[in-house]
Parts: structure tokens; sequence; C-alpha cells
């Protein structure tokens, strides 16, 4: 099991990465998901030994790293799998996955695995961007690390090769046993892979959680935000204990008694429904056609809710429309900001 | 982790050495009676003189010739730019023997063609050959500036109503100003330093005054001039290091497709610069090749060149390779691999007048090889130091991590990683200071143990004697040799990026 106990990273005096807690244990597969320089691949680099730390200590079955006591990256029996593959350059395939392998049959388990027994005797530049990321996962699953690290494997790669590829991963890490940290700024990627996620801001772990709790029941505006397109209404229809917003057909049971209080509602796009009604109290700002699906901007009362909805139900800009919500799943509430 | 890293003490003992020679110096100037007197006024004009004419000349030959090579596609242009480098790789002194030798009453030029043409010496005749020899400096740094200049700024001016030659003039010109003023800056720095053309061509400039008090036993004044002219040295260094990174990021350039006869008329503007710089040296050595044969040479002019150009391109690597380690690892590292930078400036009659200083403190140096190499590594192992630099910072550090996490040492990491990775720099830093000391003269001269004569002060020797039918053999392997180092100049990477902007506008 790994353990991370308060980690904290600086760069210099600027703090990376604040007072960070987490476990990893069996064959689980975490996604540290966050936007550009929220510290995700910094908590890979100080896990790997590649950098030092501030506070906190990082704790494995066989070590334990700390302020004080540094473990090389050569002891801590880690795998790692860069974000530009860090293919050796000047040795062949085979060579790259056997680099410091006394016993060669787990690199021919790796390379029968992921396809690669025609690519042996082939340079690395000579592969093409999915065949780069193949052998840099064999390469780390042959060495048998004891946790993996994924430094946003898929980053560098063209979007159709990406779908594939992300379960190919999760396949091959499922398969060997072995628990992974993968690092990304892919929210669509985190909640469709990951056993659990991780969102963070600015260093700080600000939720972590299976990711269908995480997409529906975020901790805060960002998580919400950051996991996909959302709608925030703002309401103060409270009658007792239920929660009531009579323009969107919408009635719920309170857990804690927010009685009178003004609350935005968390909503989805495709929470809700939209039906074309000439004395419904929405109106269409604005249409966009995303291909399978489109997405309708109405305005309704003073709130401009987004809907997402099959592509073949077709309204007109400017059409009277009524709202309804179809999620039966408990809605978040926030307290109005 | 923090720790002080093992390449910083070791650069810190290099650097230390590096400095050594100007030490030396100041110990030796305080010496001199006199500082400055009427002659050194007479020296310092010609050595200034020579200096502003050597610039403004490689400026004329070479933007133009850089404006051809970038925007003209004329037929073989590889080829041409490859041609119209190659003086560089020459050393001065060839062009300087062979003028001397060629022109004037009883020159080559008139025995063969029965031609009377004037002398070619002093302040002219030193500035013709310095700017021959120098103008690739500027047509190298212009076209790599010309390279990154954007089109669509000529473009846009074209569509504001200007003149191609007016939006050139007004436009592409102004932005290029840095990468012209780099290479005449060079050019001013090479004319600066240089030993072989003003003393062949007569011209009293700092260089030969310096090699005069060696002879006469004034080696404090030696040493006082050489202080002078380090003082210009450091001038124009920190001129060049002002002009310096000021590239814009690559963008398309602009092309011109000359029809065939205005390619050609183009490329006979160039042959008066080939013919004189290339064309005229290599006749005149194939001449008294052909009339004297190999004139009495001796085979082990050539190896003892070779054996001490080796022995220093092993050290100058030795050396090269933690200070390249320490500067890419960070800020102290960077600032020692600077003042190691020291020697390159230092011009070899310099470094030849301080450590023949040293030799006298050190009688057991004293004309040794050990001396002379020492000499070499300061002054070339800049050359072997950018080299692996550039080689080791071109080197994705995450493949060293990816070796680490994958339980390799740093040591292993090192040895089947970044070695590899970084051989090709090695080997390319070795081979240019090699071929840097088989031409090397001013400080051969001063240093070279009793009866080791190599090839350069073997033709010294014989310019000296007035027995020019002797030089060529050295002359013929010394050209050789400027071709091979031209070979490795173009593979470097500044050459490589040049050609990668060119692959990106195609």
């Amino acid at each position: 099991m790994l353990t991370i106990n308060n980690l904290s990273i600086k760069y210099g005096h600027t703090s990376v990465v604040d007072n960070l807690n987490l476990q990893l244990a069996g064959d689980e597969l975490l996604m540290l998901v966050g936007p550009t320089g929220c510290g995700k691949s910094t908590i890979l680099k100080a896990l790997a030994g590649l950098i030092p730390i501030a506070q906190g200590e990082i704790c494995h079955q066989q070590w334990t790293a700390n302020v004080k006591q540094h473990v090389a990256p050569e002891k801590r029996n880690v795998g790692m799998v860069f974000q530009d593959f860090a293919l050796f350059p000047h040795l062949s395939v085979e060579k790259n996955i056997t680099f410091r392998l006394t016993d060669q049959s787990e690199a021919e388990r790796w390379i029968n695995t992921l396809g690669l027994q025609a690519l042996r005797h082939v340079k690395p530049s000579n592969l093409s961007g999915g065949q780069k990321q193949r052998v840099a996962l064999a390469r780390t699953l042959a060495h048998q690390p004891a946790f993996i690290l994924l430094d946003e494997p898929l980053s560098n790669l063209d979007a159709a090769l990406k779908d594939n590829l992300r379960w190919e991963i999760r396949a091959a890490l499922k398969t060997a046993g072995i628990p992974a940290i993968w690092v990304t700024h892919d929210q669509e990627e985190a909640l469709s892979v990951g056993d659990r996620i991780g969102v963070l801001r600015a260093g700080k772990l600000e939720q972590i959680d299976k990711p269908e709790f995480c997409y529906n029941h975020p901790t805060n505006r960002f998580v919400a935000r950051f996991l996909g397109e959302v709608n925030f209404i703002s309401t103060q229809v409270i009658l007792g204990k239920n929660l009531v917003v009579p323009e969107l057909g919408f009635e719920q049971a309170m857990d804690k008694n927010i009685l009178n209080k003004c609350v935005d509602l968390l909503l989805r796009p495709e929470d809700l429904t939209i039906h074309g009604d000439i004395n419904g109290k929405g109106k269409i700002l604005a249409k966009r056609y995303e291909g399978s699906s489109r997405l309708y901007h109405v305005k309704i009362n003073n709130n401009v809710v987004k809907v997402r909805t099959h592509h073949e139900v077709n309204l007109k800009e400017g059409q009277s429309v009524s709202l309804t919500v179809t999620s039966t799943k408990p809605i978040t509430v926030f307290e109005e900001a | 982790m923090t720790r002080w890293p093992l390449s910083y003490s070791i650069s810190l003992a290099i650097t230390l050495l590096a400095f050594f020679p100007v030490i030396i110096l100041f110990t030796l100037a305080s010496d001199s009676v006199q500082m400055f007197d009427v002659r050194n006024l007479n020296i310092l004009r010609n050595t200034l003189l020579l200096m502003l004419f050597t610039a403004a000349g490689s400026v004329i030959i070479g933007v133009p010739l850089a404006l051809l090579l970038t925007y003209v596609q004329i037929p073989w242009r590889r080829f041409w730019l490859i041609l119209l480098a190659a003086p560089l790789a020459l050393p001065s002194y060839l062009g300087a023997f062979t003028f001397y030798a060629a022109f004037g009453q009883g020159g080559e030029i008139e025995n063969v063609f029965g031609i009377t043409t004037p002398s070619v010496n002093g302040l002219f005749g030193s500035s013709l050959i310095m700017t021959l020899y120098t103008y690739p400096f500027v047509l190298l740094s212009t076209r790599a500036a010309l390279s990154s200049l954007d089109a669509s700024q000529v473009y846009a001016a074209r569509t504001l109503g200007m003149s191609l030659l007016s939006s050139i003039w007004y436009v592409a010109l102004p932005r290029i100003r840095n990468g012209i003023a780099a290479g005449t800056l060079l050019a001013a720095m090479y004319a600066l330093s240089d030993f072989g053309t003003p003393a062949i061509m007569g011209l009293d400039t700092f260089t030969r005054e310096i090699y005069v008090e060696y002879n006469a036993f004034g080696l404090s004044q030696a040493a006082m001039l050489s202080l002078q002219l380090l003082v210009l040295v450091v001038l124009m260094l920190y001129l060049e290091s002002k002009f310096k990174g000021s590239q814009e990021p690559p963008g398309r350039h602009l092309t011109f497709w000359p029809n065939r006869w205005q390619a050609n008329l183009l490329l006979l503007t160039t042959l008066p610069v080939v013919i004189l710089a290339i064309v005229l040296p290599l006749a005149i050595f194939f001449l008294w090749l052909w009339r004297e044969g190999s004139g009495g040479f001796d085979i082990s002019y050539a190896l003892n060149s070779a054996y001490a150009s080796m022995l220093a391109a092993i050290f100058a690597v030795l050396l090269a390779l933690p200070l390249a380690c320490a500067a890419v690892k960070g800020t102290i590292g960077r600032i020692m691999e600077r003042i190691t930078f020291i020697g390159f400036g230092i011009p070899g009659i310099v470094m030849g007048t301080t450590l023949v200083y040293a030799g006298l403190q050190l009688p057991f140096l004293y004309q040794t090889l050990a001396l002379l190499i020492l000499a070499y590594v300061l002054r070339f192992l800049p050359l072997a130091v950018s080299a692996i630099r550039s080689s080791t910072e071109s080197l994705d550090n995450s493949l060293v991590n990816a070796a680490r996490v994958l339980g390799a040492s740093p040591k292993e990491a090192y040895r089947r990683i970044t070695l590899p990775l970084t051989m090709r720099g090695i080997v390319a830093g070795a081979a240019l200071v090699f071929l840097e000391v088989m031409r090397e003269l001013p400080a051969t001269l001063l240093l070279g143990p009793i009866e080791f004569e190599t090839l350069a002060t073997y033709l010294w020797r014989v310019y000296e004697a007035g027995y020019f039918g002797k030089a060529a053999i050295p002359g013929l392997i010394l050209i050789f040799i400027s071709g091979l180092g031209l070979t490795i100049m173009f593979s470097t990477e500044r050459w490589n990026n040049v050609n990668s902007n060119e692959g990106s506008q195609r």
C-alpha cells in the first residue's frame, strides 16, 4: 500500500502542492485531474523521488521518504510512464523493455500482451505515437514495479487513438494487478477510466471519490465546473423541508433545513428536458449543434440554463419553451455565492 | 539532493585554471618599463584600422551573399552555401602566404602569365585577406537571422504599396541588424587577434609586435601589449554578447525564383570571392607542388601536428565533460562555463606569451609538449564545451528520469543513457579542437619544444626563409584539414538549426 501523509512540495518559496493526503492499494487506478499548473505532475515526480519534498511523508511497505530521508528513485521500485514516453532513442523496442531486466519472461509477456512482437528491433524514432505509448507501458510493467505513475500518458496522441488506448492501458494495469496513479487534465478521461478520481486545484486536493459521485455530488463549484458543463440555478422557493422549483416542475426533500435562504441548484445540461410550449416561461436564446446532441441556452426567470438534448430535437431560437428536471438522483444544492 | 554537485567542484578547478593566463599577464606586465608610447599609438591605429576595414569589408560581401543564399532559389544552393562559407574554415595565414607569393613583381602571377600585378601587403593587403576569410561570419549570422524572419511582414509592406527592394530595406534589414552586428563583431575580433596575416603582410599590429618583443626577449613589454590587446578583445566580446540571442522565432521566409540567366548572373557576381579566397591559394600550392614536388617535406611534421592535436582534443573533452554537465545543471555552472570562454578570447600569441613566462617560472614545464598542450586546451576548451553542452542540453531530462525509476543508479543512467546520447557532441567537440590545433600557429611558435615542428610552424619557417615552394604539401594538408573542419561545422547544431528552418519553409 502507498500512503501519502501531509505532503507539501515547494519550488523555491512557491508552494506547489499543499498538505496532500491519500492512499492507494490493491489494483486501484486513481485518476488525479486538474487544470494545467495545479501540481499534478509535481506530485508524481515527488512520488518517484525525482524532486525533494518540503513536508510530510510518502510510505510504502519497503521504504518511507520524508524531508530528512530522501529515497532515491532507483530504490523505490516505482514505474513511471512519461508524457513524452521517454523511450531511449538509441535502444530498440526490445532493449527498451528489457532495460534492467534479468528475467526476460516478463518482457515477453508484455510484448505479446500489447502486440509489440513485430516491433522488437525497431528504434523508437520509427514508431507511431500509439506504438510508443505501448512500448513505454510494456517497459514499465515488465520491470514489475510496486506501483505505477502515469503522467498524462495520452496528451501527445490524436483524439481517435486516445479513446482506444485509454481502455488498453486500464486493461493492462488490471491484468498486472498493480495500483496506479494516472494524471490527466482531461476530465472525460478521468471520469471514464478511473476507479477513483482526485480533483486538484492549485496544489490542493478538492475532492477524492468515485467518478460518479464526484460528478453528481461535487464538494464545491470548482469541482462541479471542472468535471463537466453545469447550471447553477438560483432560487428561493422553499416550502418546509422541501425544495420546490415550480418553473422546472421540480420538488425535492432536503436533508438539511435551509428554509427561506437563497440557494443554487446544480443541474447538468443532461438533467433537463426541453419542450416547445407557447405558454412556457423559457425562451431559447441560442442553440448549438454538436453532432449526436444539441445544446440550448434557455432564459428562464433570471437564469440562463443550458439544456442538452438528442440532436433530433430541433427547436428554433426565440421559441417559447418549458423545462423539466428529468434526473431522478438527488440534486446538489449550494448556498448562493 | 540540494548538495553541491561533483561537476561543480571539478568545474571550479578548471575555471581557476582558465583564469590563470590572465593573472600571469598582469604579473608580467607590472614589470614593464613603459605602459604606452608613440610606437604603441601607431600599433593601435593599425590594429583599429585593420579591424574597421575587415568589419566593413565582411558586411559588404557577407550581407548580399546572405540575401542571395537565403531568399533566391538558385540551382545547387547548398553547394554554393558550403563553397561560400568555406573560407571560414581556412586559416587566413594560408591566404596571406599565397597572396604574398602570387602578387607583386616577381610574384607567381607574373611568372606564369607574364602580367605584373601590384603587391598585396600592408594595411590594404591585411584588410583584403582578413575580409576574404572572415566575411562568412557575417554571411552565416545574417542568413540565420533572415531565415527566422517572417515573410508576411514584407508581404504586408508590399500590400501597403512599397516596392520589393524598399520593403526589404525598410522592413527586413532593420530586423536582422543584430544578426549582422553579431557576425561583424566576430570578424572584427578575428582581425584583432590574428597573428599570421598581419605578420606576413608586414603590418605592425598588436599581435605582430608582441611576437617581435618576444623574440627580442622583451617578455614584460610583450605582456603589456598583450594586456592592451586583451582590453580590445574584452570590449569586442562584451559588444558581441549584447547582440546575441535576439533572433525571432522561425517563420516562412521569402523566396524568389529567378530565371536561368538571372541565376547565372547572380552566381557570377560571387566568383571573384571564390577565386580569391579558395581557388588562388589552391592554385598556388598546386603550382608549387608541380614545380618542386614534395620539397623535402618530412612526414613527421604532419605526425607531430596530429599527435599534439589528438592529445589536446582528448584533454579538452575530458575537461569539457564536467563543465558541460555543470552548465546544464544551473546558474553557477553556467557562470563557470562562461569564465572558461576567456581562453577563446585570448589571442594565440598572448596565450603563448603568458605560458612562456609560466614555463620560465616552472622549469620542468619549459619547452615541453605538456605546456603546449595546456595552451591548446585553454584556448580551444570552449569549442569542446559548446559542442558537448548543446548535445547535453538537447537530451530530454525525462530519459534520465525514466532510467532512474527503472532502477538505474545515477552512474548507470549516465553510462547507459547520457553518454551514448551525447557521444555525437563529444566526438564533434573533440574533432573541432583537433582541427583547430592542427592549424594553430602563434602559440605553437612560442611554446613548441625544440625540434618539434608542426605543419603550421614549418609553413612559417618556410615563409621566413623564403623557400615558398616547400610550402606546397603542408599548405595542401592544412586546406584538406580545414575542409574536414567545415564538414563538422556544417553538421553541428547551429547548422542543423538553419537547415530545420529551411525544412519548415518547404
